[in-house]
């Protein structure tokens, strides 16, 4: 872990510069090189951006499913830091993934907000770790907000799957659902390129965020350490 | 459009407040850790 701490925060300033590039060329593949959508039109530039940002929430919350798993397995506080910070980014992601999906609902659906199964469970997924984040800054003692805050961790992320499949568990939603089969992205091959490099361009930003908020939760952790070294 | 414009700002403020606010919760612990290992 101490190896891989070393690596990560010099390699930061060079992950951002790519991030920024990237957002650059995917933003202009969007509006510049994917076609247009016939029925949606121009609200289907949201998509780019909405849809990898929900994946990254994913992303996010499994990070804090396996550390909190982590954690109760080994106990190893290293973990929990890395679990904080999935669960914060992931939560950063999911608010912008609705944000994003409102503004885009309102020209499409004429309304921001519907309870929709994915949209509902969506909204959930955000309570849920929302509540983790809210739970830990609550306990005082360490070791019980890790051990709480683990078992919580742990146990929403049981919402991930229900999201992604509420649109084929729930038949009477209206979210649209691409239908994707074996070589077939399911759109034009020139949106399925500018989708990918908006995916690549967010999933770089995501680690540069992810890599500060854990550096921040390990510096937390060292001030507390250097703090209860000095009390008599 | 304006819909557009709108879900694409909104993305790029609140991520780079974000930043702003880890950055600045970044530098004061690192001069908390300066500090209380001087002190040491």
């Amino acid at each position: 872990m101490e190896r891989l701490r070393s690596l990560a925060a010099p390699a930061t300033p060079a992950l951002a510069a790519l991030g920024a590039v990237a957002v650059a060329a995917a933003v202009w593949l969007v509006f510049s090189f994917a076609p247009m959508e016939k029925v949606m039109g121009m609200p289907q530039k949201i998509f780019y951006f909405h849809v990898p940002l929900a994946i990254l929430s994913y992303v996010g919350f499994f990070i804090t499913f396996v550390g909190s798993a982590a954690y109760l397995w080994k106990g190893s506080r290293e973990m929990d830091h890395l679990a904080v910070a999935g669960a914060e980014v992931g939560l950063l992601c999911a608010t912008l993934t609705l944000i994003t999906g409102m503004l885009w609902g309102r020209p499409i659906w004429g309304a921001y907000w519907t309870w929709d199964p994915r949209l509902t469970t969506t909204f959930i997924l955000w309570l849920i770790y929302a509540a983790y984040l809210i739970l830990r800054s609550q306990v005082e003692d360490e070791t019980l907000r890790a051990k709480y805050a683990a078992v919580m961790g742990i146990v929403g992320f049981a919402d991930v799957p229900l999201v992604h499949f509420s649109v084929k568990l729930w038949s009477r939603g209206i979210h649209p659902v691409i239908e994707r089969g074996p070589g077939d992205p399911g759109m034009h091959p020139d949106m399925f390129t500018a989708f990918k490099v908006s995916l690549a361009a967010m999933a770089v930003l995501f680690a540069v965020v992810f890599i500060l908020r854990a550096r921040v939760e390990f510096l937390r952790a060292e001030v507390e350490r250097l703090k209860s070294a000095r009390r008599p | 459009m304006d819909f557009v414009v709108a879900a694409y700002a909104v993305i790029w403020v609140i991520f780079f407040a974000y930043v702003f606010v880890l950055a600045r919760r970044l530098s004061a612990l690192e001069g908390d850790v300066s500090r209380l290992k001087e002190k040491q």
